[in-house]
């Protein structure tokens, strides 16, 4: 019965599917607002940045992505929706290439300290996420994207395991990030399914945007149990 | 051997330093922070700048105060352990 309400009122739904997706992640950004403005933490810049630009993506592909027909010509319709898909596909890679340098910077540049949106390593995120856009519309290899974030997914997956392994950081939260992590690159490896098999049936698709739902809102638990004051 | 520090320790030791020694001079906070004098400078200059602590001068000695910010950095310290740690940034 819910299926067939979410069906009926697909539009509407997405909308909202799309705000609950960014109002996660802008507390996510909020929650964490004091603890960077304090520290000026590398990691915690580029884990924040992740959650921006998620935000921005949902926003692009399904509120700017529904308004149909801006323009009064069905080409230029076309033409907008092309253009909106690759933008939405450019901020989704960004976010996800700035959450696995969240875990890694460490290992890369130690000392410096950047601006959040506009330095070496920023600038690199961006040119590398162009280029994977630009080469899914190029050559025609829409899987070109879902192919990629699996890629990252499983980076990021290995890399939350091996510090779940490691004595000094292992505890629960550390465990469920691992496990939130690894609901990631189950949810792009259904994404990527459901691309290659059209025929797949909508409760497919809503199992996924359901799934999506439940990575952020990890993400946000964490986050405020680890921020609560009380836990400090 | 003793265990290298991570920089946001550093800057927590030196905040608590100065928290617990009221208008601590230069020098022994240098000999309390236990970092190379370039070391010391870099991060007594990063925590001006972020205004964590205050410069002062009397007429002989530099001393530093801890600002209000500074105080929360401490409260709040613990809880920037954890999720740095918990999420493995």
């Amino acid at each position: 019965m819910i299926y067939d309400f979410i069906f009926a009122t697909k539009e509407l739904s997405k909308v909202v599917y799309a705000l609950s997706i960014c109002l996660i992640c802008a507390i996510i950004v909020l929650k964490t607002d004091r603890l960077f403005k304090l520290s000026d933490h590398q990691g915690l810049r580029y884990f924040r940045n992740s959650f921006l630009f998620y935000g921005i993506s949902f926003i692009t592909r399904y509120i700017l992505g529904g308004i149909s027909n801006p323009l009064n010509s069905s080409y230029y319709n076309q033409l907008y929706l092309i253009i909106i898909n690759h933008l939405s596909n450019f901020f989704i890679i960004v976010a996800s290439l700035f959450l696995l340098y969240s875990l890694v910077w460490k290992y890369i540049d130690k000392k410096k300290r950047h601006r959040s949106f506009l330095n070496m390593q920023t600038i690199i995120i961006y040119l590398l996420s162009f280029i994977i856009v630009l080469l899914n519309y190029v050559l025609k290899m829409n899987y070109l994207f879902y192919i990629f974030q699996i890629l990252l997914f499983t980076s990021l997956t290995i890399i939350s395991l091996s510090n779940c392994l490691d004595k000094k950081q292992r505890n629960k939260i550390s465990k469920y990030y691992f496990l939130t992590l690894f609901l990631g690159l189950m949810i792009w490896v259904s994404h990527l399914f459901a691309y290659l098999y059209t025929n797949l049936n909508s409760l497919f698709n809503l199992l996924i945007y359901t799934t999506n739902i439940l990575f952020f809102m990890s993400f946000l638990i964490s986050i405020s149990k680890l921020t609560n004051k009380k836990n400090g | 051997m003793a265990k290298r520090r991570e920089r946001l320790e550093i800057i927590k030791d030196i905040l608590n330093s100065i928290q617990n020694n009221r208008n601590i001079r230069y020098t022994r906070l240098l000999h309390i922070s236990n970092l190379s004098p370039q070391m010391f400078n870099d991060y007594v200059n990063e925590l001006i700048e972020k205004k964590l602590i205050k410069e002062c001068k009397d007429s002989k000695f530099r001393y530093f105060i801890l600002t209000d910010k500074g105080s929360k950095f401490i409260k709040e310290y613990q809880i920037l352990l954890n999720v740095i740690r918990n999420f493995g940034l």
